[in-house]
């Protein structure tokens, strides 16, 4: 979370057998309150599991910048909850803590050991020691159709030369240790059903008990029970091998109830990171506070209204060269943006953001907007026959500073923002129309 | 329920693998005019296939078996093709959950909106084009007119949906259906959409036939809420009450596997088994399997959908005393257990 000049920060000391309650993990985030001189706490193990420092990767030609400066550390026996929107660098850096993707600089250490200068022939050696599994995000396109689901998961034993007679017993407690019954291994995966699969990927993960367990999108194609089931599942292993696992989810509540901690990746910089519950309940960086209203709920509203927290839409296709890489659409952004805020760490919680004390303030100025899910609508008919021509949206004035925009255009692309007025859907919430 | 109403299924039955399975078991409900009904339930639960129906729009070797759809007082069930033109696109749009499949890669998308302008409204070029900068502007994109210009690859999936709630809407449609028109897309932009297919509502009386396996997406759209489960009805009602009050335990154990809104450390909840599958007959409650409440009567012999007051109907045989705000749920006093 903190530059590479600085000592990466966060977490709590995790023990797997106390695995259970919220203030477990918050309770070693003060040591490092002022974000210096802090040592890493230690795990079990003496050295946190996975070390991610300053982590830069570009991908594509020419070279497009994916992940900046991004620093995790994941401890024996923890959740690591990661978050953020299409395009923001959560699997990549997923690819990346695996070896899939070579950093342009940085590090990756897995138990002390620097991976990310690995090749050939050690790269090999280290992939063969199982100790880090990558769970897919679809498991139909990355189970091999043809293969039964006792030969996928028995596949990285094979490659290791397990005797055929042990292989069969360890996919035989792979696949009880997820919950499925064994008798599925003579099936393809054509022939078992969403969550079986998303399942079967798992014990294919688990089969070589690795100590480190990276899942990408485990749940996004599971319906709410199933994809319950495969985070229980996750929070259960984690306590019975005492792995370290990091989840890459876009269900906040869900991730929520298993997570120890969570960062919150924003166009591959990490803006926020520290003990979910804490990070989910008061956000301390914009972006967060907008993820956390927007998310769906069933009841009760969000600490933060929704219109507050967007600035005019851009629908991301402005390159913020520069600066803070949400300033292009945070409505609280200023002059002062244009410089990319270093990460700040305080009571275990690091955010990356130059308001981060000032804005909440201004979120909740003046009047509270309406609800910003509106459930019941009063306004049925009361625009009948009113085509789209005669309406068109309103212009609303965009919440925040746009001055900002008009002059940052700097060394990047020059957006025409300041040529605003465009619609901004944030004001085209039912109230608006119905109520005024 | 308002006596006419804009869309009523009445006791649909739809068979598919060419008629051996019926996976939607006398379904009916109606929708107002203005009105947001949410369908709701798992994968394989029907409401799909009950959207299509009413699209006309049935996958080969699936067919109405039997059942009325009524639409604006004409009966759809026997429509012909030339009916149907007349009415799917111009009076019924549709958005579906993988906007990307829906638009020919190879064409701007503004030319994709305006063919149907062209087609449907009689439009000549140039007003097309012009009634599709305006309708993309309409639906909240940044820069129509540039838009306009872009093939679906240049876009987001956000952005995309819009293009589909844009050509959806082309036409003044009476009636939306969005069917997991959100599901795919990141929460910011979820939400961002909600708040489009809402403000359609609001400005032009569009009535909103919105399907999801995710009750808070339901929550936030709807009026009411029809749950579906194996090919039926099992509840419905205003969305509100449902919601506070669910009456059968499916709806209750939905409620609990959803986004809770609860940032807390939890035991996450699960709906242990897995639904019948489509066309299974049996002789009960087809959830009483699954269900924690269920009795030997359950599995006897058919549950019938029961009305309550206050337009709730339940269909559950423990819950034939009246339900509503006040009334304790069927799983209130076990929440929490592992139903």
């Amino acid at each position: 979370m903190s530059g590479p000049e600085s000592t990466p920060v966060t977490g709590s000391g995790w023990t797997p057998a106390t695995a259970a309650g919220p203030a477990s993990t918050s309770a070693t985030g003060r040591a490092t309150a002022d974000g210096s001189a802090a040592t890493p706490r230690t795990g079990p193990a003496g050295t946190p599991l996975l070390a991610v420092r300053g982590l830069n990767v570009s991908l594509g030609r020419p070279a497009v910048r994916i992940l900046s400066e991004v620093d995790l550390t994941v401890r024996a026996g923890e959740i690591l909850g990661i978050v953020g929107e299409t395009g923001s660098g959560k699997t990549t850096l997923a690819r990346a803590v695996v070896g899939l993707v070579g950093p342009d600089s940085g590090s990756v250490e897995v138990e002390g050991v620097e991976i990310s200068s690995l090749r050939g022939r050690a790269l090999r050696a280290h992939r063969r020691t199982g100790k880090v599994r990558f769970v897919f995000q679809d498991p139909l396109r990355s189970l091999d159709p043809d293969h039964s689901v006792g030969t996928v998961v028995g596949e990285g034993l094979a490659v290791r030369r397990v005797p055929p007679a042990e292989r069969a017993a360890r996919v035989r407690a792979a696949l009880e240790l997820v919950g499925l019954d064994p008798a599925l291994a003579a099936r393809t995966p054509g022939q078992i059903s969403g969550g079986q699969r998303q399942r079967v990927s798992i014990a294919r993960a688990i089969v070589a008990e690795p100590s480190l367990l990276i899942c990408d999108e485990p749940v996004s194609a599971l319906d709410a029970s199933n994809r319950n089931h495969i985070l229980r599942l996750l929070d259960d292993l984690r306590g019975r091998l005492g792995a370290g696992v990091v989840v890459i989810s876009h269900d906040l509540s869900s991730l929520a109830g298993v997570a120890d901690r969570v960062a919150v990746l924003y166009r591959g910089r990490i803006v926020e990171e520290g003990p979910i519950g804490e990070v989910f309940d008061d956000p301390r960086h914009p972006y967060t506070a907008l993820l956390v209203a927007s998310a769906p709920r069933v009841a009760g509203a969000a600490r933060h209204s929704l219109e507050r927290l967007r600035a005019a839409p851009t629908d991301g296709a402005i390159g913020a060269v520069g600066g803070c890489v949400f300033a292009h659409r945070c409505p609280f952004a200023t002059e002062t943006c244009a410089v990319v805020p270093e990460p700040v760490v305080r009571g275990g919680r690091a955010v990356a953001c130059h308001h981060t004390g000032t804005w909440p303030a201004r979120a909740a100025a003046s009047t509270p907007a309406p609800d910003p899910v509106p459930v019941a609508v009063p306004g049925r008919g009361s625009a009948l026959e009113s085509p789209l021509s005669e309406s068109p949206a309103p212009e609303s004035p965009a919440p925040g500073s746009v001055s900002f925009r008009g002059s940052a255009g700097g060394p990047g692309p020059a957006p025409n923002l300041a040529s605003a007025p465009v619609p901004d859907p944030a004001s085209g919430s039912v109230p608006r129309f119905v109520a005024r | 329920m308002p006596a006419e109403a804009l869309l009523s299924v009445r006791d649909l039955r739809v068979t598919v693998s060419g008629g051996r399975a019926e996976a939607v078991r006398g379904v009916s409900f109606e929708v107002a005019p203005g009105e947001a009904v949410g369908l709701v339930g798992e994968s394989g639960s029907g409401k799909t296939l009950t959207c299509r129906a009413v699209l006309g729009a049935l996958a080969p070797g699936c067919s109405v078996s039997s059942g009325e759809i009524e639409f604006g007082g004409h009966d759809l069930t026997g429509a012909s093709r030339r009916q149907w033109l007349g009415i799917r696109g111009s009076r019924i749009g549709a958005v579906f959950q993988d906007p990307a499949s829906y638009l020919n890669p190879s064409l701007p998308v503004g030319d994709q909106l305006a063919e149907v302008l062209r087609v449907k409204l009689g439009l000549r070029r140039r007003a097309a084009r012009e009634r599709a900068v305006e309708l993309l502007g309409a639906m909240g994109l940044h820069d129509p007119a540039r838009v306009h210009g872009q093939y679906p690859h240049e876009l987001s999936g956000g952005m995309l949906q819009r293009v589909l709630i844009a050509v959806a809407v082309s036409c003044d449609p009476e009636l939306l259906i969005a069917d997991e028109a959100t599901t795919a897309l990141d929460v910011t932009v979820q939400a961002e959409v909600l708040e489009l297919l809402a403000r359609l509502r609001a400005e032009r009386g569009l009535s909103i036939v919105c399907v999801s396996h995710d009750l808070a997406v339901i929550a936030a759209l709807c009026d009411r809420i029809v749950v579906f489960y194996g090919g039926e009805i099992v509840e419905s009602g205003p969305a509100r009450e449902v919601l506070d009050s669910p009456a059968h335990p499916y709806t209750e154990a939905l409620l609990r596997v959803a986004s809770a809104g609860d940032w807390g450390r939890r035991t996450l909840e699960v709906i242990p088994g897995q639904p019948p599958p489509a066309g299974a007959s049996l002789p009960g409650c087809r959830f009483a399997g699954r269900c924690s409440f269920a009795e030997e009567a359950c599995s006897a012999a058919p549950v019938p959908l029961t009305a309550h007051p206050g337009g709730r109907e339940v269909r559950c045989l423990l819950r034939q005393e009246p339900v509503g705000r006040d009334a304790v749920g069927v799983g209130a006093g076990a929440r929490g257990s592992d139903l």
